[in-house]
């Protein structure tokens, strides 16, 4: 009986020494709102043609749509760590999902490749995403609210691939070519994949906010279409010795409806049986 | 796990050499919830919409053994894949519960996963709902402490479920911990132990800790929140009041507002035989409390507020059925009921039942604090990083979330025929409960007959009709006006109803139905939701058969709600117990 009284007084002393954290005013914001504002659309070169990115890049997908009024509050989130990890961050806008249909008025985004991947995932709402398409609790889906710290987590992690890009854009046909050279950084021992896929940045068109229709809204990083398939094309039949290199080329003419000053190139390689995303790079085309 | 298991058996099987004069006893569950799931395309289900997935099927088992003061048990579920509208973080299979405990009558020590509450709720609750694929059951230890007639005191800690999330996953959830104190006076004192006069006095406290990895807000790593309450009774008079308070908890669920959280529900009663009545009012501010601060929808919610609305069985009321606003609501409930005595003229020779009920919920007052020239926050909580609003503590809102009045009568019109009727006239803000902007408020009438007839001691056959009149009809909206919004007006228009079911008690009963959104305003929703079921009992194993469409809808357990999607195809349930 002694003892049970003295785990009992240990729980009270704990209780009394968890004293709760009451958050000055002032501090609510981290380095007196020093806290990220959204980034300008812009240029996120991430680097000169041919060097290699071998520090560890994230792709985060923001499955998103026109008529879901809580998506641009995630697109934010996203703009957000953009904003405080630079290019290391490359995010892609994947329109998908029943709130993604274009109907009254609203720009259709939808892709077959899209859909695919939404499909794939196991998503049956928007806002959502994937960072680099890692297992979350056994699932895909990432919610919005969860991408900050995973972002971070998955920054962390070891890079394992190398990438390079050059991309070449004549203007006067629209002929776009694209090579991507990966590059393993240690032993990769099962299949991979690369996906190069066009990006759209900051369109306008009518979008659902919280507060009604906004008709002027910007769609940051729409997901157009990938250049080799839903799934891209296997890299490799053995496994990848380190420092081994795999060029691959693409040549396509860059769609009428696409604006090419804004049009991005986003080359990924993943792992072809977990989907899980190694590296990535981005890249504008002009 | 496995270490666990084998200290189980161990366990088991020394209790079973040792303690010859206790009989152990073992009982336990099973349930498996299948559907074969079809294209439909009249309503809305292609083959995108199913998405290749044919068959959900969710299952438990649950198996607990008891010897004199010792009892443990554990739980397996399997969702492979889970039933449409269940969350999609529930695939996959496994041992999900276990647990341990012994008890003496003095002291309780459980191990595993815990369920328990203190008070209403307010501040901790963790609890399982098959039906809502809900489960937040606390993994860690309680101890319970009862040193004198009536005082019982506890003590818990642990993490939380997360579906399948790993425990040691730190950055997934937090740890809870709290200590519950229960006084009951008519025990302790034995002057008034069979007095008129009944008293429990109690008081909580929680705390949550989990790091912040945040990089934007200073998350306050440690959050409590503490309550208190008394049950009073005099007689034939009940009262009990809780009142709870929480610290600053910016969170994902609150937009990331450092406001304080408080809540408070107040219930007086009154019944004898034949009369009763009972009013409740209740505050709720900002009172979302999650062992995480960026979850979502119900994860991880350490706490409950109870809902004080009528709850409604029948299909059709049960289509805007309200749920409970964490992040604030002032609400109200009036119920009286009353049985007309037998044999008197307006009684009728078997007596007639009536229950009145009227309950409202508004949105607290809330004053944003903006600046000069700052638009009103798009958030209904306000600005993230801010105190979000202040809110004075007796003042209703003006924004009316939900409204519910309703008069039942339950009446015997001979030895073979039974009537229950009933009219309800409902307020529903789908803006909020529903979360779509735009969406119009339903402003409805509903009332049904339900009708049984004893056909012979052993047969019987039901009839129910129902009828919803909505305030948005096919002829008030176009369709070109609804383009963009369609999903808010998916259920919406006049609904008829009707089912028919005949049982031969006790093992067989078959149903037919069929629910028509006659009155949607958009002419491809005017739909049919037919099904028919059969069901075979047979002692404590029931097999029900359903096939059929689904309509869209909510299912809603204690105010928690989620999103039934529609579907067509076929259902098997078959649960058992032993």
């Amino acid at each position: 009986m002694k003892k049970l009284l003295s785990i009992l007084a240990v729980s009270f002393l704990m209780m009394g020494m968890v004293a709760c954290d009451i958050i000055d005013e002032k501090d609510y914001i981290i380095n007196n709102g020093g806290g990220t504002t959204p980034s300008e659309p812009g240029d996120p070169n991430p680097g000169e043609t041919g060097e290699f990115i071998t520090a560890k890049c994230v792709l985060l997908e923001d499955y998103t749509g026109v008529r879901c009024n809580n998506c641009p509050a995630a697109g934010e989130i996203a703009l957000n760590l953009q904003a405080q990890y630079g290019h290391s961050v490359v995010v892609l806008g994947v329109h998908s999902g029943f709130l993604s249909m274009p109907i009254g008025g609203y720009p259709n985004f939808k892709t077959t490749e899209g859909d695919a991947w939404y499909n794939f995932f196991g998503f049956d709402s928007n806002p959502i995403g994937t960072v680099n398409r890692k297992l979350n609790g056994g699932v895909y889906a990432f919610p919005s609210t969860e991408w900050t710290d995973a972002v971070a987590s998955t920054l962390q992690e070891e890079s394992t691939v190398g990438m390079a890009s050059n991309v070449q854009y004549d203007a006067a046909t629209r002929n776009l070519t694209v090579d991507i050279t990966s590059k393993a950084l240690a032993e990769l021992s099962d299949i991979y994949s690369l996906t190069v896929c066009i990006m759209e940045d900051s369109i306008v068109g009518k979008q659902l906010l919280p507060t009604g229709d906004d008709e002027n809204y910007m769609h940051r990083h729409v997901f157009r279409k990938t250049l080799n398939g839903t799934w891209g094309e296997e890299l490799n039949t053995s496994a990848i010795a380190p420092e081994e290199q795999i060029k691959k080329s693409y040549s396509v003419t860059l769609d009428e409806a696409y604006n090419a000053d804004q049009c991005y190139i986003i080359a990924y390689v993943a792992n072809s049986d977990t989907k899980e995303v190694l590296q990535v790079i981005e890249k504008k085309i002009k | 796990m496995r270490r666990f298991l084998l200290l189980l058996a161990l366990v088991a099987s020394a209790t079973g050499l040792f303690a010859q004069v206790e009989t152990a006893q073992i009982n336990g569950s099973f349930q498996i919830d299948g559907q074969y799931y079809k294209v439909d395309e009249a309503i809305g289900i292609t083959s995108e919409t199913i998405k290749g997935q044919k068959v959900g099927l969710n299952g438990f088992g649950k198996i607990n053994y008891s010897l004199g003061n010792f009892t443990a048990g554990i739980r397996y579920e399997a969702f492979q894949t889970p039933l449409s509208g269940f969350d999609t973080r529930l695939q996959g299979f496994g041992i999900a519960n276990y647990y341990a405990s012994y008890d003496n009558g003095t002291v309780a020590v459980t191990l595993g996963d815990i369920y328990d509450q203190f008070g209403n709720g307010f501040i901790f609750r963790t609890y399982e709902e098959w039906a809502l694929g809900f489960d937040n059951a606390l993994r860690g230890m309680r101890v319970i402490y009862r040193p004198a007639a009536g005082v019982t005191l506890k003590a818990i800690f642990g993490k939380q479920r997360l579906y399948w999330t790993e425990y040691g996953d730190a950055a997934k959830r937090g740890i809870v911990r709290g200590i519950d104190g229960e006084w009951d006076l008519n025990q302790s004192f034995s002057a008034i132990s069979s007095s008129k006069f009944r008293a429990t006095l109690g008081g909580s406290f929680i705390s949550k800790y989990q790091k912040n990895t945040n990089t934007t807000y200073t998350i306050p790593e440690n959050v409590g929140a503490f309550d208190g309450r008394i049950n009073l009774g005099y007689g034939r008079f009940a009262f009990t009041t809780e009142y709870a308070y929480k610290i600053n908890d910016p969170s994902a669920f609150n937009n990331y507002i450092f406001n304080e959280g408080q809540a408070i529900l107040s219930s007086l009663s009154y019944s004898q035989k034949g009369f009763g009545v009972i009013m409740q009012v209740k505050r709720v501010d900002n009172m979302s409390f999650k062992s995480d601060y960026k979850g979502v929808k119900n994860d991880l919610d350490i706490n409950f507020i109870p809902p004080i609305n009528y709850t409604h069985t029948h299909s059709l009321p049960a289509i805007y059925s309200y749920a409970t606003q964490p992040l604030g609501e002032m609400a109200m409930q009036l119920q009286v009921n009353y049985t007309i005595p037998k044999n008197t003229v307006i009684g009728g020779k078997y007596g007639t039942k009536i229950t009145l009920d009227f309950s409202q919920v508004n949105d607290i007052k809330r004053n944003y604090n903006l600046a000069e020239g700052q638009v009103e926050p798009s958030h209904i909580a306000g600005n993230s990083g801010t105190i979000g609003y202040t809110s004075p503590f007796f003042a209703v809102g003006d924004r009316k979330f939900f409204h519910d009045f309703n008069i039942e009568l339950e009446r015997r019109l001979s030895k073979k025929w039974k009537l229950i009727a009933q009219y309800i006239n409902l307020y529903y803000d789908m803006e909020i409960i529903e979360n779509h902007p735009g969406a119009k408020a339903v402003e409805a009438n509903i009332a049904f007959l339900d009708l049984s007839y004893k056909i012979t001691s052993k047969q019987s056959i039901r009839f129910e009709l129902q009828h919803l009149w909505d305030n948005i009809n096919r002829g008030n909206t176009t369709e070109e006006s609804t383009f963009g919004h369609e999903d808010v007006y998916k259920k919406r228009g006049n609904w008829a109803a009707a089912l028919v079911e005949y049982s031969i008690a006790p093992k067989w009963f078959v149903s037919v139905a069929d629910k028509y959104n006659y009155g949607n305003p958009i002419a491809g929703n005017r739909d049919h939701y037919y099904t028919a079921s059969v069901g075979y009992i047979k002692e404590s194993t029931r097999i029900t058969l359903t096939g059929g469409r689904q309509s869209e809808g909510m299912v809603c357990v204690g105010g928690v709600c989620r999103v039934v999607p529609a579907s067509s195809g076929i259902s098997l349930s078959i649960t058992t117990s032993f």
